[in-house]
């Protein structure tokens, strides 16, 4: 094979000095709990023979293509959170600097643009894959015992995930993205609990310079956090309770299949991240000035995944005060999230199931129409309310 | 390590294994690349201009004979003293020993630094202290009462 | 009781419209029963709410209503034209009666040193006096726009007279300063754009001691206004060799009056009037235009492409901010080609090319870099399939089969 011997014993040597002072698969756990293997890594024994032991495990029949939406929910958070360390070298996170610095980025900073859109399509991939993940665990019913805790926790991350999108667009302080804000926390503080909760959180209902700093803090160190655990909490769960519907099928036995998948893997993430470059190369970011909080442009509107809240909010007459609809929003909200349990009331009857399901499906055409009027509200010259 | 069906020879696949890790070891050398490359600060353009830069450092008036001022260009302080009334001396303000901020003395008639004593002469050479190293000097242009210093 | 508090009520009520009508001098006299038309016109002026009755200028009996006895003693119907300046001045160059209103009390003095008040002395009562740019009744200060002297309607007060043909034929004028006046750029400025500073009649020829600046003064006047450019002239071999030469300076070139807006292709053409084509002077014309058209055009290069970088978009804040520098520059090097060197032009348009060559390079480079990008994106999917090719490559080795 042309190795020489001593590389591998030197190897070893390291490996043995280090098992002796720390237990390294404990340290490798902390990595591998984001998805890297269907299983617990054992650490009581080191770390080759725990890794061996994973990896000779036979893989189960879902580690494959489309199921591996987790896995890229990760690797795009990774990918963010790379970006947004390096955005925050040269960002200032003050109402008169703020938009300065962004500008700075991209136009004098070397790949500055490149990073800056990467994490701006970065976030928007993030966000579809946290949804479709979740389409993808209604279809399979994967929200049944023992999987509740599965699907609040997507629900959740999808949650957060917008929270990180909210904030962090508020950060490049333009015109568009400051009026696109302020529509979007309109939409969230008529909710009738959290809104106020949030209003409380952000220093006010109006978005200034205190609201800025705290977005900062939200955006950089706060809300990855919570989404850092619950993806952690996602992946805990399924290593517990699968991801097949039916009695986990054991793929066939063989410590080949595991490094086949991990190449898989891989493919998958070249590609998606080939993507992200493509996007962010191919479609430019807008210039729009400064923001004005005295001047609104025309046709801003919330962020597109608050525009079927939004449109659901408007389509309630004005005599109807908004808590009402806010609270109908957050019922619905809830129930969703609840939906493990509702479901589990529904009586056996095949008909209640497949009942639950096409419910489902008029949810989601529901939430498309709406989210389309909420769009149509705010055509130049189009809207009417 | 590796149970392979493969059809080649064991050098050509030794080979090939290298090659392929040094293609794929391409992306961390790229990305490398592109994060120093993004780390270094821009240079403005004024600094891309180049050129000579003028500091306006205020009304001659302001600065007694006998006096010195100290003027701040971006983080960089400048130290001006005007020990007769046709003489202007613009001199770094920062002491080279440890970077402290220096002040003029009017009865020594030198610039003393304030952290450990050190003591340099209107021409920025050392007079006495832990300092090794002399002031850099600047010249100054009196242009309709005001002192404009050229960096 | 009653009854003499009805008489102090009737009292009241009579004395209050002559109290009133005590205020009016006007309205005191009766000349207006006979005479409404005047009335009319006197009361829209300014004199009347001033004490200025009919009597102060006419004299006569005001209090009735008999023609003889109204048009008795020192009445006089229409003053003659020669005496007409004179009766004005009788109250307007009176410093004391004239300083609450802060009026100028030099008109007569001026008058008389002007060519109408010289005429006038000498017997021409066709000359302009008093009443015929000011009116005779309704006269308005010119600060109101519906005087005849307000700066607006000046032009065509003057040019009621100056505007005659057959008037100005029995002086020997042959021209038509009003209808030339209209046809030039500083008419337009004051008449369509409004620009109350911009130049009628009395700014270049004074208003009371009118008179035409002569040869060797007519740059002092422009330069009231276009004060860079004369003084570029007064550098020039222009200045001397004109004054040599008779010629009016800014005149001999621009016109007096009829003044169109100047442009840089004036110096291609009007050198040939007085020069002989071909020769030095007009090669120097030449050369300055050429400077300036070349100026130009960089300029417009630079604009179109800031509109094709905004289109992209580029951020072009700044280079909108350094084009208008740039135009500013252009527009500073015509009045500099008064000094005939080619020298000071160039000190302009080198200036402004620098600029507008400066922001061209920037935007060339910043959409060679976009060019750039897109290029690179192709090579790097060359690199990412490549990748692939080869994880699949590797996997499909580690196995020897094909799980997918």
């Amino acid at each position: 094979m042309g190795v020489p011997t001593d590389r591998p014993a030197a190897r070893e040597r390291l490996l043995a000095w280090f098992e002796r002072r720390l237990n390294l698969t404990e340290i490798f756990s902390l990595l591998s709990i984001y998805g890297l293997f269907y299983t617990e890594l054992d650490t009581r024994k080191p770390l080759r023979q725990a890794l061996r032991e994973a990896v000779a495990r036979p893989l189960p029949s879902y580690a494959r293509w489309p199921r591996l939406l987790g896995l890229l929910a990760v690797g795009l958070f990774v990918v963010q959170a790379v970006t947004g360390a390096l955005l925050a070298f040269y960002y200032q996170p003050t109402t008169e600097a703020a938009y300065a610095s962004v500008r700075s980025i991209v136009r004098d900073v070397r790949f500055g643009w490149f990073v800056h859109q990467i994490h701006r399509w970065g976030a928007q991939l993030l966000l579809a894959v946290l949804i479709v993940r979740l389409l993808r665990f209604f279809y399979d019913r994967l929200y049944r015992a023992p999987r509740e805790l599965l699907w609040v926790v997507a629900v959740a991350l999808l949650a957060v995930g917008i929270q990180l999108e909210l904030t962090g667009r508020l950060l490049t302080w333009n015109s568009l993205s400051y009026w696109s804000t302020t529509r979007g926390l309109e939409v969230v503080f008529d909710l009738p609990v959290v809104g106020s909760i949030l209003a409380f959180l952000i220093g006010g209902h109006e978005v200034g310079e205190l609201t800025l700093v705290r977005f900062y803090f939200l955006h950089v160190a706060i809300v990855p956090l919570v989404f850092a655990v619950l993806l952690y909490l996602s992946f805990a769960t399924i290593r517990r309770v699968g991801l097949s519907p039916e009695a986990d099928e054991m793929g066939t036995a063989g410590r080949g299949q595991y490094v086949a998948h991990l190449y898989n893997v891989a493919v998958l993430l070249t590609l998606i991240f080939a993507a992200l470059v493509t996007l962010a190369v191919i479609v430019p970011a807008p210039f729009p000035g400064q923001a004005d909080p005295f001047a609104t442009p025309v046709g801003v509107r919330p962020p597109w995944y608050l525009l079927a809240a939004y449109g659901f909010q408007e389509l309630f007459p004005t005599f109807v005060p908004h808590w009402v609809s806010g609270a109908l929003l957050l019922l619905t909200l809830l129930l969703f999230t609840a939906l493990p349990f509702v479901e589990a009331r529904v009586p056996e009857r095949a008909q209640g199931r497949r009942l639950v399901f096409l419910l489902g499906i008029a949810i989601f055409v529901l939430w498309g129409a709406c989210a389309a009027y909420g769009f149509w509200l705010d055509m130049p010259r189009g809207g009417g309310g | 390590m590796t149970e392979t069906a493969h059809n080649l020879p064991p050098a050509r696949r030794g080979a090939l294994r290298w090659l392929a890790r040094i293609f794929l070891s391409l992306w961390g050398a790229g990305f490398v690349a592109v994060v120093l490359s993004f780390l270094k600060p821009p240079r403005t353009r004024a600094a891309r201009a180049g050129g000579e830069r003028t500091l306006r450092a205020g009304a001659l008036d302001t600065l007694a004979v006998g006096e010195g001022m100290l003027v701040r260009h971006g983080v960089r302080p400048l130290l001006l003293v005007r020990p007769r009334p046709d003489q202007l001396v613009a001199l770094s303000g920062i002491c080279t020993h440890r970077r402290c901020v220096l002040r003029w003395d009017r009865q020594r008639s030198a610039i003393v630094c304030p952290c450990h004593a050190g003591a340099f002469d209107l021409n920025g050479n050392v007079l006495s202290g832990p300092p090794n190293e002399p002031l850099a000097q600047y010249e100054t242009e009196v242009r309709a009462g005001e002192i404009y210093v050229r960096l | 009781m009653k009854r003499s508090r009805a008489l102090a009520a009737l009292g009241l009520a009579m004395a209050l419209p002559l109290a009133g009508a005590a205020a009016h001098a006007a309205g005191e006299s009766r000349c207006g029963v006979c005479h409404p038309d005047v009335r009319v016109a006197f009361e829209r002026g300014v004199h009347p709410r001033e004490g200025v009755a009919c009597t102060d200028c006419h004299g006569g009996n005001p209090r009735t209503l008999e023609v003889a006895e109204a048009h008795r003693g020192s009445f006089t119907a229409r003053r003659a034209r020669k005496e007409i300046p004179k009766l004005c001045a009788s109250c307007h160059a009176d410093v004391a009666r004239m300083r609450p209103y802060n009026l100028a009390t030099d008109q007569y003095a001026l008058y008389q040193t002007s060519r109408h008040g010289q005429l006038l002395a000498g017997g021409d009562a066709r000359v302009a006096v008093c009443t015929d740019c000011h009116g005779a009744h309704d006269i308005l200060p010119p600060g109101d726009p519906g005087s005849r002297v307000a700066r607006r309607n000046v032009p065509g007060t003057c040019g009621r007279c100056h505007g005659d043909a057959r008037l100005m034929g029995a002086y020997g004028k042959k021209d038509d300063p009003f209808a030339d006046y209209m046809k030039s750029v500083h008419a337009s400025a004051l008449l369509e754009g409004g620009n109350p500073r911009a130049p009628e009649c009395s700014s270049c020829h004074g208003v009371h001691g009118v008179a035409p600046p002569g040869v060797g003064d007519v740059d002092k006047v422009c330069g009231n206004c276009h004060e860079p450019t004369r003084r570029y002239f007064m550098d020039s071999p222009h200045h001397d060799g004109m004054k040599r030469a008779g010629l009016p300076e800014c005149a001999a070139c621009h016109q007096n009056h009829a003044i169109a807006r100047t442009s840089a292709a004036l110096l291609g053409s009007l050198c040939e009037s007085c020069h002989a084509p071909g020769g030095k002077e007009v090669e120097l014309g030449r050369a300055m235009l050429a400077l300036y058209t070349g100026a130009e055009g960089e300029i417009e290069r630079a604009s179109d492409l800031v509109a094709r970088a905004e289109a992209v978009p580029i951020d072009v804040e700044d280079y909108r901010a350094r084009l208008e520098e740039a135009r500013t520059y252009l527009t500073e090097a015509l009045p500099a080609a008064h000094t005939l060197s080619a020298g000071q032009v160039e000190h302009f348009t080198r200036r402004s090319r620098s600029i507008a060559g400066e922001i061209g390079s920037e935007i060339d480079e910043k959409l060679h870099d976009l060019r750039l990008r897109r290029f690179g994106l192709i090579v790097f999917w060359f690199y990412a399939l490549l990748t692939v090719a080869v994880l699949i490559a590797a996997r499909r080795a580690r196995q020897g089969g094909t799980p997918s």
